[in-house]
């Protein structure tokens, strides 16, 4: 499974210290994300990828814990509920 | 000719008639009025605001009007009309001026969408322009009245304005309400401010009106750059505590207590993360004003030689 931003050509990502502000242009909402989510959303801005791509690219950032790939999945559950980012097969 | 000069049966005059107009910067008003006392408040609150024609374009045109009836003499009312509309519940005639206050206030935050509205303060010295937003109990008013006492240029008191494109500050400069325990605290701390008459046992307290100095209102069209974000918090006998604040957490707070920044959706990111991202931001615990006055002043100091 892959995922995506749901709109990538205009959604806007604001990056202040180490944390994001997110604007979802179809809901109209500002969301508030910590350095982990700021980090998953940036792997996203930069294309479409799996779980374990996503890890990958986080780590290239970060030095990241044991279970990562568990965190980041539910994360990427979170976002797809706030509708900013959604999977396909 | 200042507004001042037109004296009581001039204001009332204009008030009866034409309007008077009222040229806050960002917004113009004309304000008409059959409400006795009104002329004289509006002449102290609005003392330096130059005398201008009431023809022409206006952003709002309000007034009060005394309550019809019965209530004109019994317990006398007074109504807030906009655009023929009677959009509240009378006030007791004798609380004209908050009304009138409140009411334009109102109609600015209703329509005023070209730009942000942040809910804050706005002053500014040597080019700095601070911005103090307006969270519960933070005590903005008093600070900003303090601040303007003690020779900083106040832009707003309740409204932050911010333009869409550059993110700049513009001023929309009405008299600072003060409230309750505030009025006597200014009244010490600036014996010389130009306050209004204090109107008791209104619905938000006692109230009274710190007329904007004379200097702001000469360059109420003069725009600021954005540089310090400070969420004052007062305290009665707190210590001065001055930290930094993440500006992710700045965002958050300010934008969830702006009036317009859901409606205008992306320019309203773009521009108040273009101006939290230019800022230095901080909170401001303090209890005693020359203290929280001489850090600002050390702030403004340090941003002023960066620039």
């Amino acid at each position: 499974m892959r995922w995506h931003l749901v709109s990538p050509a205009d959604t806007a990502c604001l990056r202040l210290d180490d944390e994001a502000l997110v604007f979802n242009p179809a809901r109209w909402e500002t969301h508030l994300l910590n350095a982990a989510a700021a980090l998953v959303l940036d792997a996203l801005v930069a294309g479409p990828g799996s779980v374990e791509e996503i890890v990958a690219a986080v780590a290239r950032e970060v030095e990241v814990p044991d279970g990562f790939a568990g965190q980041v999945a539910e994360l990427l559950g979170q976002l797809e509920a706030l509708g900013l980012v959604a999977a396909r097969a | 000719m200042r507004v001042a000069e037109l004296g009581d049966a001039g204001i009332r005059a204009r008030l009866a008639g034409p309007g008077l107009a009222l040229d806050f910067g960002f917004v113009r008003a004309r304000v008409r009025s059959d409400v006795r006392g009104l002329e004289a408040a509006l002449g102290r609150v609005y003392a330096e605001f130059p005398v201008e024609e009431a023809d022409g374009f206006f952003d709002v045109t309000a007034g009060l009007v005394r309550a019809r009836g019965l209530r004109r003499f019994v317990r006398p009312q007074v109504d807030f009309f906009v655009d023929g509309e009677l959009p509240f519940e009378p006030f007791p005639a004798d609380t004209h001026l908050p009304l009138l206050e409140w009411g334009l206030n109102w109609c600015i935050a209703q329509r005023a969408h070209t730009h942000l509205l942040l809910h804050a303060g706005v002053v500014e010295r040597r080019g700095v322009a601070v911005v103090l937003p307006a969270l519960p109990g933070s005590g903005k008013s008093t600070l900003v009245a303090a601040l303007c006492a003690r020779g900083y240029r106040l832009l707003s008191d309740e409204f932050g304005v911010v333009r869409l494109d550059d993110a700049m500050l513009l001023p929309l400069l009405k008299p600072v309400a003060l409230k309750d325990a505030s009025i006597d605290v200014i009244r010490k701390f600036a014996p010389g401010s130009a306050l209004g008459p204090v109107f008791p046992k209104t619905r938000k307290g006692d109230v009274a009106h710190l007329a904007p100095p004379a200097a702001s209102t000469a360059r109420r069209h003069e725009p600021a750059a954005p540089a310090l974000v400070l969420f004052p918090q007062f305290g009665a006998g707190e210590p001065l505590a001055l930290e930094p604040m993440a500006k992710s957490r700045a965002f958050a707070k300010v934008s969830a207590n702006s009036f317009n920044y859901g409606p205008l959706g992306r320019r309203a990111f773009d521009a108040l993360g273009r101006l939290v991202a230019g800022c230095d931001v901080y909170r401001l615990t303090y209890g005693d004003l020359d203290a929280a006055i001489g850090a600002i002043d050390g702030l403004v100091g340090g941003r002023a030689q960066r620039q």
